[in-house]
């Protein structure tokens, strides 16, 4: 190696503080922004005080000169209200701000927006609420990883826009994070939200005519101990508040004649041939496929911007052996149960991950939090109806035509392994409004230990697809299994 | 977002931190890349496998400075791949900064390769640029690990692309000076 290829690589270690600005330069962090902007603030309150005080001195001394006695005009004033008339001062009517709220278990959920009309160019502020105005402490849980089950989200004639959100990471699934809810305490969290200003540049802004909605939801329990919570306890709740906006007509699936238009989907479909009028909705990307050489793997990067997906390219699956689910236990449950009995399927899974599209709201989830080498697995892909359309289910193009749903395992070994259900050789292709559908899988780790490696990291991968109201709809949810690594 | 709460995505494994780190440090990283190759579609290759580095290495890696990590590795791919192109093909990629930048250290070569041996090479550099000022340092730091052009350089600090080369030259020969007596006098 010549001595300026050596240089060149002793430049790898030079002292960070000796790099160009432009890459020392870090991005001024929220307590840096805070500073900037208070004092900002103060400067500029300061000059606005300054000018209130010296105006007024700025002005008499532009006055007329005071007349001298004597020479004053005779001013002759006339009252001009007539006797019985009353003055009338107009009183300006309180604004009346978009609020709505719901009650569970003595606690007040609510949210309240800050302005009774928006455009589209309007920030609107939303204040969420959560206060124990009961005499029991309520227990809040944030399911692991659990991005899409405690948050706040904007829905556009009931599909989700998470693209409008100032709350990406989700701070309010942190803020009411594993924690109790005393007698008296009150929770309150602000997000904003632009629909006229998508956070990727690429999506489509909101459309007046649509109906727009906010909805906030949380997990609950009640006899709440600093211990682990009684997960069959779990229940969830939820409030919604319209936002008035535009000429206060809209335009929803229900009402529209000509079939949805297309939009295009916030996050790319990891494989699945999708029709031209499928809608395709990732609830978070994918896991990494399993130890590929690097010089062969190249990322796909998308080209728009947040939110961001990273998808892993399909032809690793190749070297993935596919087999159908052994001899253990494979339940398909579907049950008819009315929209507000549902959260039994919440109960039993004890970390889950999920979503909400085309009206079903949709998880994956295993009943333990972390396994043991010989434990058996139960996992659960529940979808639950909660529009009032019909849904169907379709044929999943890949990895074969033939199933509607699959569970596709990667356990850290050299090879994944999908199990599917039978749902449509069973006949049930339909679910109605109210219904749930679960997928229940139990995968017995000991039989599969060709395919286990217990220092890696685990994941499970739940696909589906539906029709809705006229629109395709197919989802991806990869769930981290946790175990005991050796 | 700051870099903190990326690094918390990381170290969550949550892989929209890969999206933030592009949207915000994407483009510095990729003129890294490009200037070395001057070729779009390598320096996006780059960028994909210093984004795939990054989510590989954090955790364990913990960065205090996150862009300075991403462009030392995009740094690392960019040069590696150079040479191994140099090596299959016996030629350098035409009009590239990297060209340039081995042409000007040709200098370095004239040290026995026994002086050099005996360096501690990158704790002489960093000695050296601790004795440079700002802004000889600013353009040192440049043109031998970013890669920028002296026209860029120049631009950015507000000099002319002479006044670049000139201090340039210098700091080389200051260099080639000091490696040779630290490597006579270990």
């Amino acid at each position: 190696m010549t001595n300026h290829d050596k240089f060149l690589d002793a430049m790898y270690g030079i002292d960070e503080r000796f790099l160009s600005t432009h890459i020392r330069r870090k991005c001024p962090t929220a307590a840096d922004k805070v500073k900037r902007y208070s004092a900002a603030v103060i400067i500029y309150a300061a000059a606005l005080v300054a000018i209130a005080v010296l105006l007024p001195f700025i002005i008499r001394h532009g006055e007329d000169p005071v007349p001298t006695p004597g020479n004053d005009p005779v001013v002759v004033e006339t009252d001009f209200t007539e006797s019985g008339e009353t003055e009338i001062t107009e009183v300006p009517e309180p604004e009346t701000l978009p609020t709505e709220s719901v009650m569970f278990n003595g606690c007040e959920f609510s949210i309240t927006l800050d302005k009774s009309h928006y455009d589209l160019d309007d920030t609107i502020y939303a204040t969420v609420n959560l206060e124990n105005k009961g005499d029991e402490t309520i227990g809040l849980y944030q399911g692991y990883l659990g991005d899409y089950l405690d948050e706040v989200v904007f829905y556009e004639n009931g599909e989700e826009r998470r693209y409008y959100s100032s709350d990406s990471l989700n701070v309010y699934a942190e803020a009411i994070q594993m924690r109790e809810l005393k007698p008296g305490e009150c929770i309150t969290h602000k997000v904003h939200f632009t629909p006229g200003s998508p956070l990727d540049p690429s999506m489509d802004t909101a459309k007046l005519e649509s109906l727009w909605e906010i909805t906030a939801s949380v997990d609950y329990f009640t006899d709440y101990e600093t211990s682990e919570p009684d997960f069959e306890k779990m229940k969830s709740a939820a409030v919604t508040v319209e936002v008035p906006h535009g000429n206060g007509e809209y335009v929803t699936a229900e009402t529209t004649t000509e079939p949805p238009t297309m939009t295009a989907p916030p996050e790319t479909t990891p494989s699945p041939e999708t029709t031209p009028e499928t809608i395709t909705e990732v609830a978070t990307p994918p896991p990494e496929t399993k130890a590929p050489a690097p010089a062969e793997t190249t990322l796909p990067m998308p080209e728009t911007t947040l939110p961001p997906v990273i998808v892993a390219p399909p032809v690793t699956v190749e070297s993935s052996v596919k087999e159908d689910p052994p001899q253990t236990t494979t339940a398909i449950v579907t049950t008819t149960a009315a929209t507000t009995q549902n959260e039994w399927y919440l109960a039993r899974m004890a970390k889950k991950m999920g979503g909400y599209t085309g009206g079903c709201r949709y998880y994956i989830g295993v009943d333990k939090k972390k396994y043991e080498l010989d434990d058996t697995i139960t996992l659960f892909v529940v979808i639950h109806n909660q529009s009032d359309n019909v849904v169907t289910f379709n044929e999943v193009s890949w990895p074969s035509g033939e199933p509607l749903e699959y569970l596709q395992f990667d356990f850290g070994g050299a090879h994944t392994f999908y199990a599917w259900s039978s749902t449509k050789a069973k006949g049930k292709t339909e679910l109605y409004p109210g219904e749930v559908h679960t997928y229940e899988k139990k995968i017995s780790l000991s039989e599969y230990e060709s395919y286990i490696d217990a220092n890696k990291r685990w994941t499970v991968t739940g696909n589906l697809s539906f029709t809705a109201g006229g629109r395709n709809y197919s989802f991806h949810i990869p769930l981290t299994i946790d175990h005991v690594f050796e | 977002m700051d870099q903190n709460n990326i690094i918390k995505l990381l170290f969550d494994r949550d892989e929209s931190a890969l999206g933030y780190i592009q949207k915000q440090y994407g483009n510095l990283i990729k003129s890294i890349a490009f200037n070395l190759f001057k070729n779009d579609g390598i320096a996006d290759e780059c960028l994909n496998d210093t984004l795939m580095d990054i989510w590989n290495t954090i955790p364990p890696e913990n960065p205090v400075s996150l862009v300075s990590y991403a462009c030392m590795l995009v740094r690392r791919r960019a040069i590696d791949r150079v040479r191994y192109e140099s090596a299959q093909k016996r030629t350098r990629p035409e009009g590239s900064e990297y060209t340039d930048v081995c042409e000007e250290l040709l200098c370095l070569d004239d040290i026995s390769e026994e002086i050099v041996g005996r360096l501690d090479m990158s704790r002489t550099v960093n000695e050296f640029l601790g004795m440079l000022s700002r802004t000889n340092r600013e353009i040192f730091s440049s043109r031998y690990y970013d890669f920028e052009s002296l026209d860029s350089i120049a631009a950015r600090l507000h000099l002319s692309r002479s006044a670049v080369g000139t201090r340039l030259f210098r700091m080389k020969s200051s260099l080639k000076e000091m490696l040779e007596k630290e490597g006579i006098g270990v």
